[in-house]
């Protein structure tokens, strides 16, 4: 302890060095530091500064000598301010003379001054730097740089505050009257922004907590007063104010940060044009539509700088859509159908391209749409879909009608077989239009009656049906399209299933001997909408030569795939026989019954109603019907009636009409529908809404069991919208169906309610 | 500590207790970065395996490999403690070719696009490139005599510019000046520009240049290529080191001048080449503790390494004008005219180790200026010096039998220096019934409770708080071993846990509190 003590530490070399008391080494430190606030330093040696600076630091001094140099510049930009600031520039801030030199001097004194003033904090801080680093960083005071900048502002910028904003709006506005841009100006706005920019007040700055509020607001009110909608036709309006934004834009970067230059912009924009234009918003976006011109509303759009105004635009814009869809005649009372789906579809399809066309091009920059995909390039094309989407919702049931109708009526009547590729353009429009139906399983369920017809009378070509069932699978999934491809697949099946029993059946010959060419179609019971066959079908007795035929077919068939059934379903073929009638020779088309009762007169030259009845065993109404059909409907007289009466009597009497003429080689012979038949067709359309009902429970049902098989629990809500969301592609969800799958869930235990809270399911595995 | 002898055994163990400061300095004096200790272990690994994710970064920037298809590379990466270590590792993994360097080496390099502090400068003309290179004279006379002699004329006149003869190539020359500011070259050179570099390198005298090439051209796996280059990367930092040591022996010490001659002679004649190193363009004066005068001859591109002199020289005071008027004025007899700047009193021998520092990172500070450094270096507002020589105190015995341990808190607050605060707790607690009477003892606390209460309002002392932790770690507990004691009886369980001694420590800083009316 004692040789510890002997030694001396060189403690006492610090304050060995020359150096006065402290009031002596202020005196001199004080008028350093006027030489430095007159940024006259070449004569002051740094080396005696700092170590004053420092021994007086290292003496204890610190605190005091803080508070001096706080006070001292304190003092510096007071005068500063009264001699510089104070009576100079825009003299009176009441006085509105705003003469623009003024202004224009007065920011250019003040940049000046900041500059100078900056250079001496710096070499006052520079002589500082030890009192910065031992004393103010550990006291938590300011380091002595942005003391000062504290001092300047609250000495010299609080008061000038007022006068600053007012010369450098003054001179702003003075070069937007110009409209040209000034370097020099904009040289000393941004010194001066910059400046602002510097001092630090409240975690912001200067410039953002007192400038930038009010240049943006005086920004938009000179604007304001400066351009009017009045009297301007809107395209020029739009132009004038895309040019001025514009040249506002470039002027504000150049001297503010990129920040507030598009506050100012969309400031602007939405003073400008979107005050303007709101109001009045579907008015000019129809405006747009009939000049068709884009340019205009992309114009408009590009202005609209906020999101929800762009987002306004397009829904104005959905809206004169919606519109337009909505004004489209459908005259429901007409007749033929297919011609009132033939306006229908033209004028969606006019519509929409339309639309297409207008908006290709467009560009919608970066808005977020609620229901946006992420593939946003078709986002146009999304935008109106959206619309065709909304429309077809409002009348589901009779669009999907027209849309089945029209498909069929252009399949049915596009013969030439060269027109496929044109044919097939043409559907590609429409069928991008007509998925946005709502209820997809009743589009299906009709186009697939519809199909069947056409597969079975060969009223189309192949190859474009094919074509346009890849393209629904495309557009809906496969499961929209399986039973649709297994038609199609029958249809192919069968044809090669005929080539291998004529090859089979050359040693019987019965076809060749018997002059027949025998068309059957294997068609699988479950792919096709014909819900159950005639049981009485056995009973019909068939010409000769077709029963032979038939016959071996099925033995033919058995031979093949022995595991199968086969039932015959006749009324759903036809019949093509050629005639010579005295004329003219035709060939009939017929359905198979009027084809059966025309075959008997090979025989007979006369047949009572009875005995065709007995020769045939056709079903008396059948009868009766085809009967009409081939007498007594117009155009296709192929027999004649004893008496020739409108009605049909057991007694009547039917030959052949040798007579009978027509232009064409080939006749179709349509089947007329009797007046009892329509109820019969209205029981038959209740069936149909009771198949579809029962398909959509069963959908449901799986996917309830789907859904809580990996839920376990879930509320009756919860698993609701879940459930919506999975069938809405195919369709809308109506709430007592959910109820009544879930109660039939219940019922079966696959289900169960919470004892406590009904509003909860359980799963039971 | 002491039973560290080596100082390659100090530094596994700095790695090991991460202390980096200690680390830097012993790198900095050029100890093997890449060697092993008796177990196998490199520092890197140890520094690695103990978690001290800073000594790890220092090391690989000092030059540490980690080559992790060798060995001690994987060794470190497998052992490393965390995962960003790992990362930290394998980012600098040796295939990587990273540059490594010194700190007064990274400085060198950095001079040379810097012009600011360029006086009498040298300038290498190429005529036919119409391009040329300013050089700093004293690094081509400490680094390449070879090159600094072609500006001497026939007649052994010193002329400043060189022109180059033209069948030197702009490129290759750059390289060679590259290599003698200690930027990293080799991964630049194509190899097309060996055969030409070497033959240039041997006729400036470059060996170790020369001799690598030759060596390095015959290499091709990529491997061992990159760990040839960091292990030349050290060789040429360790022998710039000694260049720069002797050319500041030679060239400075041996040439300081006598301030009186300067004034009585006051003329050029006295002050001509022969007497100062041309190259100088700054006067340090340092004064003694007899008043004695000592002026050192030496370069404000070195010296602005400090941050007090890098202010200094580029403020426009007074020195920064004389400063301006040397640089623009190409004339020598503008030398006469050499700004002096005067050091804060002290020894010689301080100036001295400062100098050195300087120049080329010496940190050889013995243990009678080790606390004159430290506060020089604080007035000049150099940290790492301050480390370095905080260092010393803390770590030679010899500080502490010839200083009194309350001398040095005081100079570890003065300089605010933790690691000394730190020291002295521990030097307290170790020895606490022998200082707890003493009035030094006493007067520290009470300043420590001043220190805080300057800061805000708490109860805390952060003396007494350091104290109180290093009489844990004396007795080996923790704290929560004392919450654990407290529920214990036993009597001798308590004694032998250390637990009685330790009480009774702690009750003799209560008292002393007690005494001077503090709570803590």
């Amino acid at each position: 302890m004692l040789s510890s003590k002997r030694m001396k530490i060189r403690v006492p070399d610090r304050t060995r060095m020359s150096g006065g008391d402290f009031e002596e080494s202020w005196i001199s430190l004080e008028s350093a530091f006027r030489m430095i606030f007159k940024n006259d330093v070449n004569e002051l040696s740094y080396q005696d500064l700092y170590r004053t600076v420092y021994l007086q630091t290292v003496r204890g001094k610190a605190d005091v000598l803080y508070q001096k140099i706080e006070e001292f510049v304190r003092e510096q930009i007071k005068l500063a301010y009264s001699e510089n600031v104070l009576n100079s520039g825009a003299n009176n801030p009441k006085d509105d003379s705003n003469n623009s030199d003024d202004s224009y001097n007065y920011l250019l004194k003040m940049s000046k001054l900041w500059k100078f003033e900056c250079n001496c904090f710096k070499s006052l801080s520079s002589v500082l730097l030890y009192l910065d680093k031992v004393y103010s960083k550990k006291n938590k005071k300011l380091e002595i740089y942005d003391l000062c900048l504290e001092l300047f502002k609250t000495n010299l910028l609080n008061p000038a505050k007022e006068q600053l904003l007012k010369a450098i709006i003054i001179d702003i506005n003075n070069i937007r009257n110009l409209k040209s841009i000034n370097n020099d100006h904009i040289d000393i706005w941004r010194q001066i922004i910059s400046m602002l920019e510097t001092i630090e007040e409240k975690k912001d700055n200067y410039f953002i907590n007192h400038f930038e509020n009010p240049l943006v607001v005086e920004s938009e009110k000179y604007y304001d007063e400066q351009i009017s909608l009045e009297n301007v036709p809107f395209k020029e309006y739009l132009k004038n104010i895309e040019e001025l934004t514009k040249f506002e834009f470039d002027l504000d970067i150049k001297f503010v940060n990129t920040d507030t230059a598009s506050k100012i912009k969309s400031a602007l924009d939405e003073s400008l044009v979107w005050k303007r234009v709101s109001k009045d918003l579907p008015t000019y976006i129809r405006f747009c539509i009939k000049e068709n011109d884009p340019s205009i509303l992309q114009k408009l759009y590009d202005l609209s700088s906020k999101e929800e105004n762009m987002v306004s635009i397009i829904e104005a814009l959905k809206l004169c859509i919606e519109r337009d869809l909505e004004s489209i005649i459908i005259d429901t009372n007409m007749k033929k159908k297919n011609i009132v789906a033939n306006k229908w579809a033209s004028s969606l399809i006019e519509i929409y391209n339309y639309y297409d066309k207008f908006l290709n091009d467009f560009d919608f920059g970066n808005v977020n749409l609620q229901d946006k995909d992420a593939n946003s390039s078709q986002l146009f094309s999304q935008i109106i879909l959206s619309v065709f989407s909304g429309y077809m919702c409002k009348n589901s049931l009779l669009y999907t009608e027209l849309v089945t109708i029209y498909l069929d009526s252009y399949l049915k009547n596009l013969e030439d077989n060269n027109a496929i590729s044109e044919a097939k353009n043409h559907l590609d429009q429409y069928v991008r239009i007509f998925i946005t139906l709502p209820e997809k399983d009743v589009f299906e369920s009709q186009y697939r009656k519809f199909l069947s017809r056409r597969l079975l009378q060969q009223r189309s070509i192949f190859n474009l049906e094919k074509w346009l069932v890849q393209r629904f699978k495309e557009e809906l999934g496969t499961f929209f399209t399986s039973k649709m491809e297994g038609m199609l697949r029958d249809i192919n099946n069968s044809k090669d299933l005929l080539r291998s029993f004529k090859n089979s059946n050359s040693n019987t010959n019965s076809l060749i001997n018997l002059n027949l060419n025998y068309n059957p179609e294997i068609l699988t019971a479950i792919s096709w909408p014909f819900n159950n066959n005639n049981q009485d079908n056995n009973e019909i007795i068939l010409p000769v030569k077709l029963k032979e035929v038939q016959e071996d077919f099925e033995k033919f068939y058995k031979k093949k795939y022995s595991q199968r059934t086969l039932t015959w379903s006749p009324t759903l073929s036809m019949i093509e026989v050629s005639y010579q009638f005295d004329k003219t020779q035709h060939d009939l088309i017929l359905p198979f019954y009027s084809a059966i009762i025309f075959l008997l007169f090979e025989e007979y030259d006369q047949l009572s109603l009875e005995k065709i009845s007995e020769l045939t065993n056709i079903p008396n109404q059948e009868l009766i019907r085809h009967l009409l059909s081939l007498s007594i409907a117009p155009r296709a007289k192929l027999l004649t009636k004893e008496p020739p009466t409108r009605n049909i009597s057991p007694n009547d009497k039917f030959s052949i009409n040798k007579s009978f003429t027509a232009s064409t080689r080939y006749i179709k012979i349509q089947t007329v529908n009797l007046v009892p038949n329509s109820s019969n067709n209205a029981s038959n359309n209740n069936n149909n809404d009771e198949l579809l009902q029962r398909e959509r429970l069963q959908e449901v049902n799986a996917s309830v069991i789907r859904e809580m098989k990996s839920n376990k629990i879930l509320t009756i809500n919860e698993l609701e919208s879940t459930i919506t969301n999975i069938v809405k592609d195919r369709f809308q969800l109506q709430h007592n169906l959910f109820i009544k799958s879930i109660d039939y869930l219940i019922d079966k235990e696959y289900l169960q309610k919470d004892i406590d809270d009904t509003e909860l399911l359980h799963y039971l595995p | 500590m002491n039973e560290y002898r080596t100082d390659f055994e100090k530094l596994c163990y700095a790695c090991r207790v991460g202390d980096l400061e200690n680390v830097d300095r012993l790198a900095a004096a050029g100890v093997n970065l890449n060697g092993v200790d008796n177990f196998d272990n490199s520092p890197l690994f140890l520094a690695s395996l103990c978690g001290h994710e800073e000594v790890v970064k220092l090391l690989l920037e000092r030059g540490a490999i980690c080559d992790r298809d060798r060995y001690e590379g994987a060794r470190c990466i497998y052992g490393a403690l965390t995962d960003i270590i790992r990362d930290i590792l394998l980012a600098y993994d040796i295939s990587k070719a990273v540059d490594t360097s010194q700190p007064f080496a990274t400085h060198i390099s950095s001079l040379l696009s810097e012009e600011e502090f360029l006086t009498n400068g040298l300038k290498l003309v190429f005529k036919q490139d119409n391009e040329h290179i300013d050089i700093h004279q004293f690094l081509l006379k400490a680094r390449c005599v070879e090159l600094w002699k072609t500006f001497f004329s026939a007649s052994n006149k010193f002329i400043p510019t060189f022109y180059v003869p033209t069948n030197n190539r702009l490129k290759i020359f750059t390289l060679i000046i590259k290599f003698i500011y200690l930027i990293p070259v080799i991964h630049e050179i194509k190899t097309t520009e060996y055969p030409e570099l070497i033959d240039l390198s041997k006729e400036l005298k470059l060996e170790t240049l020369s001799n690598f090439l030759d060596k390095l051209r015959h290499v091709t796996d990529p491997s061992e290529k990159s760990s040839m280059i960091i292990e030349f990367q050290f060789r040429v930092t360790e022998e710039a080191r000694l260049q720069l040591c002797n050319f500041v022996e030679n060239n400075i010490f041996l040439n300081t001048i006598d301030p009186k001659n300067l004034k009585t002679a006051n003329t050029p004649a006295s002050y001509n080449s022969k007497i100062i190193d041309p190259s100088a363009d700054i006067l340090l004066l340092a004064k003694d503790s007899s008043d004695t005068e000592r002026i050192y001859p030496c370069h404000i591109s070195i010296l602005s390494r400090a941050h007090y002199f890098q202010v200094l020289f580029s403020l426009p005071f007074s020195e920064n004008h004389m400063f301006r008027k040397l640089k623009n004025n190409n004339d020598s007899d503008a030398f006469s005219n050499l700004p002096v700047i005067s050091l804060p009193p002290c020894e010689f021998i301080v100036a001295e180790i400062v100098i050195r520092y300087l120049y080329y990172d010496d940190s050889d500070i013995p243990w009678e200026y080790s606390i004159d450094v430290l506060l020089i270096a604080d007035f000049l507002l150099e940290d790492r010096l301050k480390s370095m020589s905080a260092i010393v105190i803390t770590q030679d015995p010899q500080v502490l039998k010839n200083y009194s341990i309350f001398e040095i808190l005081d100079v570890a607050w003065q300089t605010r220096m933790e690691r000394l605060e730190h020291f002295v707790a521990k030097i307290l607690a170790k020895d606490i019934r022998k200082y707890y009477k003493s009035e030094e003892f006493k007067d520290a606390i009470m300043k420590s409770s001043k220190r805080i209460s300057e800061r805000e309002e708490t109860d805390t002392i952060e003396l007494v708080d350091d104290i109180r932790y290093y009489l844990l770690e004396k007795y080996s507990l923790e704290p929560d071993d004392i919450q654990y004691y407290e529920t214990v009886d036993d009597i001798r369980e308590l004694q032998s846990a250390g637990i009685l001694d330790y009480r009774k420590d702690l009750d003799l800083i209560d008292q002393v509190l007690h005494i001077l009316h503090l709570n803590a």
